[in-house]
């Protein structure tokens, strides 16, 4: 659903950067032996495309962890394909404690 | 990717200044939308980016454009909205074209959405920049 015309839509990078940062934050939980909790976003910000990748491209994306206090991570996001950045931007995601 | 008439419709457009640079769009949000069987099972969210590619596209309705999402200055989402506790929102958009140094025309887009008549209960807010694509 996140495609058109060849091209991953600006939606679908977006979506493919909070499942990368949910991914690795459900992976570093079970490493610990801790509950996995449910994420949502919260905030995108300075968010900046420079291209769509292509239908058949790698995205590459590389999360970085910023800060982590009361339940509100703090993340930096970048999309590479082919080593040049297709997108990048920061993320506020919130985590519900079960 | 094109939402409307699959996760969204439109009722009605309207401008209240008579101004097409400020629209006011009246959407009914469709339930049996797939994208819900995966978010979440059971219990039904909209995700996020489908809020910004519904906006995209009524943006594009008002300018008579196609755009590419070139720049988020801010897109904050305040309240959990679902399909079947929120049908029926308002979402209210402004746009100014303006230049860029470079990459010449862009539009300047401001938008919110909220449940129908409750103003007060506001689901999300958007800066950002689009980019015409022609």
């Amino acid at each position: 659903m996140f495609c058109h015309h060849g091209h991953i839509a600006e939606a679908g990078i977006i979506e493919h950067m909070a499942q990368s940062a949910s991914a690795m934050a459900g992976y570093n939980c079970r490493e610990a032996g801790k509950p996995v909790p449910v994420g949502f976003i919260g905030e995108v910000k300075k968010f900046t495309l420079n291209f769509l990748p292509k239908i058949e491209e790698t995205m590459e994306t590389t999360i970085k962890v910023v800060s982590e206090a009361m339940g509100i991570t703090l993340i930096n996001a970048t999309t590479h394909v082919d080593g040049q950045v297709a997108a990048s931007c920061q993320m506020k995601i919130f985590i519900r404690e079960e | 990717m094109k939402l409307q008439d699959s996760y969204f419709t439109i009722r009605k457009i309207s401008y209240p200044n008579s101004d097409t640079r400020h629209g006011r769009f009246k959407i009914n949000l469709l339930a049996d939308h797939p994208v819900y069987e995966g978010h979440f099972p059971g219990e039904p969210v909209c995700p996020g980016v489908c809020s910004l590619q519904m906006v995209k596209e009524c943006a594009q309705i008002m300018a008579h454009e196609k755009f590419l999402i070139s720049y988020i200055k801010q897109y904050r989402l305040l309240e959990v909205m679902a399909p079947q506790k929120n049908p029926e929102l308002m979402v209210e958009i402004h746009l100014e074209q303006g230049e860029k140094e470079g990459t010449g025309i862009i539009y300047k887009m401001k938008a919110s959405g909220c449940a129908l008549g409750k103003p007060e209960m506001k689901f999300f807010e958007i800066s950002a920049e689009l980019s015409p694509v022609r």
